[in-house]
């Protein structure tokens, strides 16, 4: 049998009276709405699976054998349908089902989040039948419970319409929540033990049609009505999902997704759902800060601003242009980044870099890049990259997509199993350091080969391993470039806007001026000034050694931040930034996807946009940056930079974004060299983040707060026997010659040989055993 | 009553005994003492369904009746209540469900006293008083909060400093929730749909228009003292 | 001293040289003039808001002064101590000018108005002071309510240049409102003026004062009572009284054309205000009731005990005034505003029309007398040529309406 597809076919029908033409195999229900009959329904969503399970899009169609009632959300398009869905059997169905759904459903309307922008309230009021006729006691549930730390189920407000439990199993791949019981008991719920603790069960909350599922976050905050909202984009990981941001009062109190088909479907993970609450907190900077007498104060900006003029200006006069060094900008917006450049470049500064050493070279955005639209289309795709699932949430999402539902083939490499290795076509194990080697072997089997020249090739690549080189990676993705010529790239870097940030100019000039060499260079007394865009290096560089010997012995410290973090305490000038909803701006998301952040609410206290910061501390200087509004730095930007110039002419920037690239001039030239063999006897340290951690956002967020757990190793259960320990002994973790202590966790997607410690947790600090001149770190692991 | 009729009225509303102001209670008059301070004081009766100062009710357990369901702050055309529900204490409940209005206030510089939030509430939490002499004197006092907007655990409401209360004032403080509870509806007038209140249990329906007609028919004056005691 | 002759008009200053009682007297008479017209307005203000609260259950003002007697002067001094702005966009010297060119006619028209006088035992309303004989008015010229009539079209001026000088939309409203209005009650108010001129035969007010010696000697029988309620109607439009005060509505237009003004400014208009209906009650009481003059029916004349001759007067003008002023406030605490097409309306299509045809209607009678006709079939010929008119004016109506209709216009 040949493979050949069909090809698609447009297909005629009548929908009330009106021509339609439609793609063969498209839902009824859809091709009714596009041509402007609404179908009143609950359970149909366009991202999911249709189940037919509310019966409310009943509508009445008419083919070759009479009449009949249709559920459209199941029913494919045919040639020559009439389909009426206002006719009198019609009707009377779509109120007949209300009527059923209403009457075990609570009069919770008062007292319901949902009420205002619920369905079921709009849909009884234009489809329903006006009264009930049901007097008998309704079902009772306790209600609500709290089926994780997030979200609440109240089981008598639920109307069955399986949603949830198919967004859990279909979309998210934890499906931790179905229907049990059965008639009319049957009630959504958790598995014995198991709470629904999946990082997408905010998206429940957005996708019920009634108020059975609320988020803790927003319980009770506020009604619809007091809401007002913007569409915007999260910044809170390099996804950048398109997101509305609804405040009220001034505050901001919810998020919602948007679809874009580009980029996010309208999901959201639960860390940019609910990180909002960090923007409120009281913790905020709210007002300059000097230091005096040893403690910083609060001062007016004025004071603030000529303190740190008067740093820099005796800084740059007395030792030059290169003992100032600027770190960070990517948790800003291009513009900010944009300013920032400029005013390094006015005043001479080559030492810059918005990456903290645990990202990738900025060379791998000049490799030939690919979409997240164009990586879930490829034919393979190959994982070089930290676990996905854990980092960039949403883009999990949609690997787990194109590998469940469409043909693409998922290669993954890594030291450790992760959320896609369950969907991946081949999971290669491997000590960290050794992708190189174990790569060009894959490669140069016949089946990996034959893949490859199956379609497109995308490597999905990033910083894997915190406590290892990224040249590893960079290796690897050399060996697949150099075996398929036509493999593109996508730079899953961490933070919001690297890759705005890098494109504005906050790159380093050369790889040996990035920021580990700029904390070398003050730990060595080279660098006399760090300026500290938004960045914490104390908890984020990988050699907590390096960054605490620089800290020490650097002169002067100026932050920009919105709240006080480990290394702005150092500072002795702390201006306080506008955190994300309170600035408009411009981000890049890894695929280079350009768009706007918009600003819902005003700053807190007297705290400023990044650029506003740069242009005033410019003007302290001397220096005119000629912006005097975010007009006129857009534009200038828009102009300044090559890459940003496909966003003057697009509107699109506003919605789905706009993609930029770099031009492509790098190669990176393959060769299978590895890190040398590790000794039998120690472990090699995989560090990586996990979703919940003392990440600002996270901490400041008292719902997610709770959610970061305590620092831990983790080792396979054939080492914790070869060690002879048990899980939660104290073991003693040891490398270059420092130790941390940490409990044990028995882990087998951890391969053997391997200890994982997630990064930034409570506890101890497993930072201070990485070097950021040793390739790898291999430990010794002793019982306490 | 014709062209000229509106002249008589006017005209005949000289010299009338009953007024709606008062001399100032600190002013010359009144202090002098010859004069009877309680006569001078003597204000026209209000109606029962005066829209006054709100209050917020609880039932006869003394549980508050408002669950912070935003409702009378959706409705209200001058925007001048601010509500913000919050979970109720599994241990020691305010309301009885799950969410209780845990900030609540009314901004009076705002209200135009037309008591929509009494005909939207669900629970019969806020209704008006016939208190209207509240003359506050800074903006701040200008903001009732819920504690000053709660009634007591005699099921009255608070007196605060500035308000000038004359006796009977805080009885009716339901009178429009109860006029308007059928809203409209024939079949409803008479039926007693409302709940206990804290300190008056579970007031009487309203006298239907027939009832009401015959009774003032029959003595006027008896109808006016009724209204005053209450 | 001088002798005087019988002569009807008694202008000091028109006798030639220079004496020092006649100078004496016109100062006085100008003190007197001033004083009076400020203080009568302080008291009608007062006046007016004790009998509205009264009207509404309620005390007024109580707390300054006696019964509240200095509440005006109180609110007048509160307003002298208030900022003066002045628009950025306001014509400076038109907007400082036009309070004034409000409050200036006013004075100007109380000058001619006869206070008082001697009108028993055949003096004429005249007095004598300081050995000079005069007339208890400030002045008497021969054209009389000409002048007043020409007075008070200067006040429209006062009104109109102050909302178009404001620079603002809503008094610019107000002020073409106002002298839309004012002006076409301005026709009203000189016809029925003209009833009264046909019958006093005279322009001069103590001409027409001393017309009206007996009680069916009062223009408003004289007349018919028809001009004396066209008058009354007009003059409350004139003034911007209620009900026909939507030139300042606060409902509406904020302030209307006094929107812009404060302190000193605002208050000379609100006392203009005040002053001009003082003098307006005044004036109707010239016109149409007498003046001084005592009520005197068939030879019996009505006599205040313990009062001197020479005083009466000023007493029964006093009392008449008093009436109308309370006429006036009446208005303002019973009738709803007047809105401004039905204004027009009764402007231009009732009052006019009327006062016209009542006009004719006198004049016919008094040709038919002079000329010996009968009056009855004169006062028959004319009803009939008048109804006539009507029929033609109501059609001419029925096809405007008919026309505005159908061109959709809306009002």
């Amino acid at each position: 049998m040949t493979d050949t597809v069909a090809p698609k076919t447009t297909v005629s029908l009548t929908v009330d009276g009106r021509a339609v033409e439609a793609q063969s195999g498209e839902l009824l229900i859809t091709a009714c709405e596009r041509s402007g009959s609404f179908v009143p329904h609950f359970c149909y969503h366009p991202r999911m699976s249709p189940v037919g399970m509310c019966r409310q899009c009943i509508v009445e169609v008419e083919g070759p054998r009479g009449k009949a009632l249709v559920v459209s959300c199941m029913t494919p398009v045919a040639e020559g349908q009439a389909v009426s869905t206002t006719s009198e059997p019609a009707k009377r169905a779509q109120e007949g089902v209300l009527e059923l759904l209403l009457a075990n459903h609570p009069l919770d309307c008062p007292v319901c989040d949902k009420g205002g922008e619920c369905p079921l309230q709009d849909q009884a009021f234009s489809h329903g039948p006006g009264e009930s006729r049901y007097v008998e006691e309704k079902r009772h549930y306790e209600k609500p419970i709290p089926i994780s730390d997030l979200v609440f189920l109240d089981r008598e407000r639920c109307i069955l319409c399986d949603r949830c439990t198919r967004f859990a199993g279909e979309v998210a791949g934890d499906p931790l929540i179905s229907f049990t019981s059965r008639g009319n008991n049957t009630q959504v719920m958790t598995f014995p033990d198991e709470p629904f603790s999946s990082y997408f069960s905010g998206n429940t909350v957005q996708i019920c049609p009634v108020g059975a599922l609320t988020s803790s976050a927003y319980r009770f905050k506020a009604r619809p009505w007091d809401l007002d909202q913007v569409e915007s984009t999260c910044t809170t990981c390099s996804v950048g999902c398109r997101t509305v941001i609804q405040s009220s009062r001034d505050e901001l109190v919810r998020y919602q997704g948007v679809d874009i088909e580009a980029v996010n479907w309208g999901w959201l993970c639960d860390r940019g759902r609910f990180n909002f609450e960090s923007v409120n907190s009281k913790n905020r900077v709210h007002t300059p800060l000097v230091r005096k007498d040893g403690a910083l104060a609060e001062a007016t900006w004025a004071t603030a601003l000529d303190a740190a003029g008067r740093i820099l200006r005796t800084v740059l006069n007395d030792k030059g242009p290169d003992a100032v060094a600027i770190i960070g900008g990517a948790r800003g917006s291009n513009e900010d980044a944009f300013a920032w450049s400029k005013l390094a470049d006015a005043l001479g500064i080559t030492a810059r870099d918005a990456q903290l050493g645990d990202g990738l070279p900025t060379e791998v955005f000049a490799l030939p890049q690919a979409t997240i639209a164009q990586t879930c289309a490829s034919a393979t795709i190959i994982l070089l990259a930290p676990d996905i699932k854990e980092e960039l949430p949403v883009l999990y999402l949609r690997l787990r997509d194109a590998a469940e539902k469409r043909t693409a083939r998922i290669i993954e490499v890594s030291p450790r199993a992760t959320g896609l290795s369950a969907y991946a076509w081949k999971s290669v194990r491997h000590d960290p350091g050794d992708q190189p080697r174990v790569m060009s072997e894959l490669l140069a089997t016949a089946e990996v080969a034959a893949q490859l020249s199956r379609g497109d090739v995308t490597v999905v690549m990033g910083r894997g391993n915190l406590a290892e080189s990224a040249e590893f990676t960079l290796l690897a993705t050399g060996a697949v470039l150099s075996a398929a010529p036509q493999t593109r790239v996508l730079p899953v870097v961490r933070r919001g806007n690297v890759r705005g940030a890098v494109t504005a100019g906050l790159a380093p000039r050369r790889a040996d001026t990035d920021t580990n060499a700029i904390l070398a260079a003050a730990a060595a007394g080279r660098v006399e000034c760090l300026v500290l865009l938004g960045a914490d290096p104390l908890s984020d560089v990988p050699d907590a050694d390096l960054v605490r010997r620089a800290f020490a012995s650097v002169k002067h410290v100026v932050a920009v931040d919105t709240f006080i973090t480990d290394s702005s305490r150092h500072a002795e000038v702390v201006l306080p930034a506008a955190a994300y909803g309170e600035k408009v701006g411009t981000t890049t998301n890894c695929e280079g996807r350009v768009s706007d952040v918009a600003q819902k609410i005003t700053t807190a206290g007297t705290a400023r946009p990044d650029w506003m910061i740069a242009a005033e501390l410019a003007l302290e200087l001397g220096i005119d940056l000629g912006v005097s509004s975010y007009d006129e730095l857009h534009d200038s930007m828009v102009a300044s930079v090559p890459a940003f110039a496909p966003i003057a002419q697009s509107n699109s920037v506003r919605h789905e974004g706009v993609v930029v690239e770099h031009p492509v001039s790098v190669r990176i030239t393959a060769s299978p060299r590895s890190a040398a063999p590790r000794l039998t006897h120690q472990f090699r340290l995989h560090v990586a983040r996990v979703m919940y951690d003392r990440a600002v956002g996270t901490a400041e967020s008292p719902s997610l707060a709770p959610l970061a757990r305590e620092s831990a190793v983790h080792l396979h259960s054939s080492d914790a026997v070869r060690l002879g320990v048990r899980e939660g002994s104290d073991l003693r973790v040891a490398a270059n010659g420092s130790a941390v202590v940490l409990p044990l966790v028995i882990d087998d997607a951890v391969a053997r040989g391997v200890a994982f410690v997630p990064f930034h947790q409570h506890g101890s600090d497993v930072r201070q055993l990485i070097r950021h001149d040793v390739p790898v770190t291999d430990v010794v692991i002793e019982v306490v | 009553m014709g062209y000229l009729g509106g002249f008589l009225v006017t005209f005949r509303q000289h010299g009338r005994k009953n007024r709606v102001t008062t001399q100032y209670s600190g002013g010359r008059l009144f202090k002098r003492k010859k004069r009877n301070a309680k006569s001078m004081d003597e204000k026209i009766y209000k109606p029962e369904r005066l829209h006054g100062r709100h209050v917020l009710n609880r039932y006869e357990d003394g549980m508050e009746k408002c669950i912070g369901c935003e409702l009378c702050a959706a409705v209200c055309p001058a925007k001048c209540i601010h509500v913000r529900g919050a979970d109720n204490d599994p241990d020691n409940p305010t309301s009885p469900g799950e969410r209780f209005g845990w900030i609540y206030e009314i901004n009076y510089l705002r209200c135009i006293h037309c008591d929509l939030c009494v005909e939207a509430c669900p629970t019969e939490a806020i209704t008006e008083t016939k208190l209207f002499e509240f003359s506050f004197t800074n903006r701040k006092d200008a903001i009732y909060t819920k504690n000053e907007l709660l009634v007591g655990d005699d099921g009255k409401p608070r007196h605060l400093p500035w308000e000038d209360w004359r006796p009977g004032e805080d009885q009716h403080t339901s009178a429009w929730m109860r006029a308007t509870a059928a809203a409209g509806d024939a079949s409803f007038v008479g039926v007693v749909s409302w709940a206990g209140e804290r300190g008056y249990g579970v007031r009487p329906a309203e006298a239907t228009q027939a009832q009401a007609d015959a009774s003032e028919a029959a003595s006027p004056e008896a109808e006016a003292e009724a209204e005053v005691k209450h | 001293m001088v002798r005087i002759a019988a002569h009807p008009m008694l202008d000091p200053s028109l006798e030639g040289g220079m004496l020092w009682a006649p100078l004496i007297i016109v100062i006085l008479k100008v003190l007197v003039v001033f004083v009076v017209g400020l203080v009568a307005t302080m008291l009608m203000v007062w006046f007016e808001r004790k009998v509205i609260a009264g009207m509404q259950n309620r005390i007024g003002p109580n707390k300054a002064g006696p019964f509240g007697l200095l509440q005006t002067l109180a609110d007048g001094i509160k307003l002298f101590f208030k900022e003066d702005l002045l628009p950025r966009r306001s014509d400076r010297f038109v907007f400082a000018l036009a309070p004034f060119l409000s409050f200036v006619p006013a004075f100007l028209s109380f000058a001619i108005i006869p206070l008082g006088g001697d009108f028993r035992d055949g003096n004429d309303g005249i007095v004598t002071w300081f050995g000079v004989q005069t007339r208890i008015q400030l002045a008497d010229p021969h054209i009389g309510v000409l002048f007043a009539l020409a007075i008070s079209s200067i006040a429209v001026y006062g009104i109109m240049l102050a909302g178009w000088s404001s620079g603002s939309k809503y008094p610019l409203l107000g002020s073409v409102r106002a002298s839309a209005q004012m002006v076409s009650y301005e026709a009203a108010l000189g016809l029925s003026l003209a009833c009264v001129i046909l019958a006093s035969g005279t322009l001069s007010t103590s001409g027409i004062v001393a017309a009206q010696a007996t009680l069916t000697d009062w223009n408003v029988i004289a007349t018919g009572v028809v001009p004396f309620v066209i008058f009354l109607i007009a003059a409350t439009a004139e003034l911007n009284r209620p009900p026909f005060d939507l030139v300042e509505a606060e409902q509406e237009l904020v302030g209307g054309f006094n929107t812009e003004y404060s302190s000193i400014r605002f208050a000379l208009f609100y006392l203009a205000e005040f002053m001009n209906t003082v003098t307006m009650s005044a004036m109707i009481v010239t016109l149409f009731f007498g003046g001084p003059q005592p009520v005197s029916f068939r030879g019996v004349t009505l006599d205040i005990p313990f009062v001197p001759n020479a005083l009466e007067g000023t007493v029964w003008l006093l009392a008449k005034v008093l009436v109308f002023l309370y006429i006036y406030v009446w208005f303002r605490a019973t009738l709803p505003r007047l809105r401004y097409d039905q204004l027009m309306d009764l402007g231009w299509k009732v009052l006019i029309p009327g006062s016209l045809a009542w006009f004719m209607l006198l004049a016919a009678q008094r040709l038919a007398r002079n000329e010996g006709w009968n009056v009855f079939v004169t006062t028959a010929a004319a009803v009939m040529a008048l109804g006539v008119c009507y029929v033609l004016l109501q059609a001419a109506f029925t096809v405007s309406n008919d026309t505005r209709e159908r061109e959709g216009v809306q009002f």
